[in-house]
């Protein structure tokens, strides 16, 4: 019999598996351990749940976009000044610009 | 299962408004409510022996988000999505299992992969399922996908939800579903290739 059909077959059958969730009772303390991790956490009594400090992805999405800002404005200055440098460097060393280009467009850039 | 149109109880609202007051205590009326509902959903997706853990995580998670619970959806729908996002969390800390080579399946299993390999008719394949090896090759071929997919073929196959209902739970669209499934089932096909070799 080809791989592929027995792989197949395989397959349908494992999928076909339906496997009852097995019989579990939580440990006693259970309930019990869940309440006291909730009072922990709780804000102090009288205080709304409103208030209490919740994870929201705000917490640390904020630092991150305007540590990214500050990288991409970095690297944006960095490309502006090198190509710049490139330009003057361009005008510079081209034999064949006259004199008088080179004095404009320097005095343009400078 | 999930109910199109399901409502919401008054006495959850009830509830929920008290606990955001600060009544704290409160919680413990969701928690016994709830927690078979939760426990049922938890050891589908893990094993037993981490389902305290697991279901624990679930309704701390729930009281967390308590305030963001929008009343859109009965609270039981809310819980239970909060419970299978907190598994796929767990598999996802796990990481996925190495290769498993063939040495390292039974005996058992290696004569189900034998027999179930050979079986095509809709009996033999019933037949092949039915078994317990099934279950546990299963759960190894399951350990070595992503997390992801491992909810969803759990969702489809072993619970047999339909794919709206595993949307619902994984708060994705149908679509996203299905090509999810597909790929579960790829993933699963190259699992089983080595070890039938």
């Amino acid at each position: 019999m080809k791989e592929k059909q027995r792989i197949e077959h395989i397959e349908t059958a494992l999928l076909a598996a339906r496997h009852l969730p097995p019989a579990h009772e939580p440990a006693p303390d259970w309930q019990d351990g869940v309440m006291r991790e909730i009072r922990r956490i709780a804000p102090p009594e009288g205080q709304e749940l409103w208030t209490a400090p919740i994870e929201t992805p705000l917490r640390w999405m904020v630092p991150a976009c305007a540590a990214a800002l500050v990288l991409l404005l970095g690297l944006n200055l960095y490309w502006n000044r090198t190509s710049e440098l490139d330009r003057i460097e361009m005008v510079l060393t081209d034999p064949a610009a006259p004199p008088l280009t080179r004095a404009l467009w320097l005095r343009s850039i400078l | 299962m999930f109910m199109e149109g399901a409502e919401i109880e008054t006495d959850d609202l009830e509830t929920i408004r008290r606990i955001l007051e600060g009544r704290v205590d409160e919680f413990e009326r969701l928690l016994t409510k709830y927690r078979a509902r939760v426990f049922s959903i938890v050891l589908n997706h893990v094993p037993p022996d981490h389902a305290d853990e697991v279901a624990h995580e679930t309704f701390i998670r729930a009281f967390r988000s308590l305030a963001g619970y929008s009343r859109r959806h009965p609270l039981e729908h809310w819980i239970s999505r909060i419970a299978v996002r907190t598994c796929c969390d767990y598999w996802r800390r796990r990481g996925r299992c190495p290769e498993i080579p063939v040495s390292a399946l039974s005996e058992e299993h290696r004569a189900w992969l034998e027999r179930a390999g050979d079986g095509g008719s809709k009996a033999e394949c019933e037949a092949a399922a039915a078994r317990r090896e099934a279950a546990e090759v299963l759960d190894l071929a399951l350990a070595r996908i992503d997390a992801g997919s491992r909810a969803i073929v759990v969702m489809l196959y072993a619970e047999g939800r339909t794919v709206s209902e595993a949307a619902r739970l994984l708060n994705w669209s149908a679509a996203r579903v299905k090509a999810r499934a597909h790929r579960a089932r790829h993933a699963l096909r190259k699992i089983i290739r080595p070890w039938i070799r």
